[in-house]
């Protein structure tokens, strides 16, 4: 077992950990497995089957309940031994075994937003104290991959659609962003769209970041940094009330904001969207050919 | 009240980072997003438990050739707005947290 060190003189708990996601009648769609290193299919297994992911997850023991039950349409309460989470479509028991944290989530998955949930919880674990999942849609285009953020139906995947030549973005709604040596990589992940041909490209560092918003009339601004860094923590898929969690998406954002450039744009339906990516293209070719076509 | 030798930390439930000259904050309890000036990043960094506002408001006249008063009024005024937002409380003086 070790401990993460808080600045207050507090210590976190890291307990190396075992979870299990369990399918609840339907097979594994292809195309999950392998998809990250953590990922490890049992072969031995096959009914039901399920997906091994070792995880250490960073546990925050002050919050009883994160979130409320209120606030989200899934929430995790403490238990004797560990804690418990229920979802829209599935339900995950956690317990402390000596220094091992075991997890089952059971979910249907042959619901995609089931096992999509259930997985993103599993992935969000994982990520704790590694990395962050950010809620954006990406392509990978002449070796160089951009990635857009944004709300729902702010038009990233679309974006990336008419980007790639009509043909489907590389990365859909979630990618997963991990720093590696002195950059970052972001990862593709299958959570809109589970169970389709999943992996459409290798983890890829970003050439830039773009924040999207339609609005009434166009507007493109690069980010400064502690901004950028911000905006991706607001547009990341951690949503859990805890400090510890905050603090690794934070630290993600903050180290991809120095190193990658992010901008905002604001784009009018009537007016599209070119105009402003050449923009960004233009800005962005201090460093070398960068092309989006 | 925050008198001129009170001592405050950064709270316990606020994750933090500084990137590039500014400090950004997260406060988990109200999924609050804030990013620091200059100035507050400054300020921020020196809540170590042990400077009294006094003391940090010397730092800062030093640091930015501001008056004395103009610089105890700002690093009030700015903790003040920290203490609303839970994001600083009082350090116990004499703790070695």
């Amino acid at each position: 077992m070790t401990v993460f060190p808080r600045t207050d003189g507090q210590r976190w708990e890291i307990a190396t950990a075992e979870l299990e996601v369990r399918c609840r009648g339907a097979t594994l769609p292809a195309g999950w497995a392998g998809l990250f290193p953590a990922f490890v299919e049992d072969k031995s297994t096959t009914s039901p089957p399920h997906v091994l992911l070792d995880v250490e997850p960073i546990l925050d023991w002050e919050n009883p309940h994160w979130p409320s039950p209120q606030k989200s349409n899934w929430w995790s309460t403490r238990t004797a031994d560990g804690f418990h989470v229920e979802g829209p479509d599935y339900s995950g028991d956690f317990r402390q075994d000596g220094a091992v944290l075991r997890g089952e989530i059971v979910a249907n998955c042959a619901e995609p937003s089931s096992l999509a949930g259930a997985l993103r919880f599993a992935l969000n674990h994982w990520l704790l104290g590694r990395g962050m999942m950010l809620h954006a849609s990406g392509v990978l285009r002449n070796g160089l991959l951009w990635l857009f953020a944004g709300y729902s139906r702010a038009g990233k995947t679309t974006i990336a659609r008419e980007l790639n030549g009509g043909g489907e973005p590389t990365s859909v709604d979630r990618v997963v962003l991990l720093p590696e040596g002195q950059s970052v990589l972001a990862y593709p992940t299958p959570f809109s769209d589970p169970g389709s041909e999943l992996v459409r490209h290798e983890p890829a560092t970003p050439e830039a970041v773009v924040i999207v918003e339609q609005g009434e009339r166009h507007a493109l601004h690069r980010l400064e940094i502690a901004s950028a860094a911000g905006i991706l923590v607001h547009h990341s898929s951690w949503n859990w009330q805890s400090r510890a969690v905050m603090e690794t998406a934070l630290e993600t954002a903050g180290w991809m904001a120095e190193r990658v450039p992010m901008y905002a744009m604001t784009f009018s339906r009537d007016e599209g969207f070119w105009p402003l990516l050449e923009a960004i293209q233009g800005d962005n070719r201090c460093c070398g050919p960068r092309r989006f076509v | 009240m925050i008198e001129n030798e009170s001592v405050f930390v950064p709270s316990g439930r606020v994750a933090f980072r500084r990137v590039g000259e500014q400090v950004v904050l997260v406060n988990p309890d109200d999924n609050v997003l804030m990013t620091l000036n200059s100035t507050g990043s400054e300020v921020w960094e020196w809540l170590d438990g042990k400077r009294s506002v006094e003391e940090i408001a010397v730092a800062l006249q030093q640091k930015f050739e501001v008056s004395t008063e103009e610089a105890l009024r700002d690093v009030v005024t700015f903790l003040g707005l920290m203490l609303d937002r839970k994001l600083v409380e009082r350090a116990t003086v004499g703790s070695d947290e």
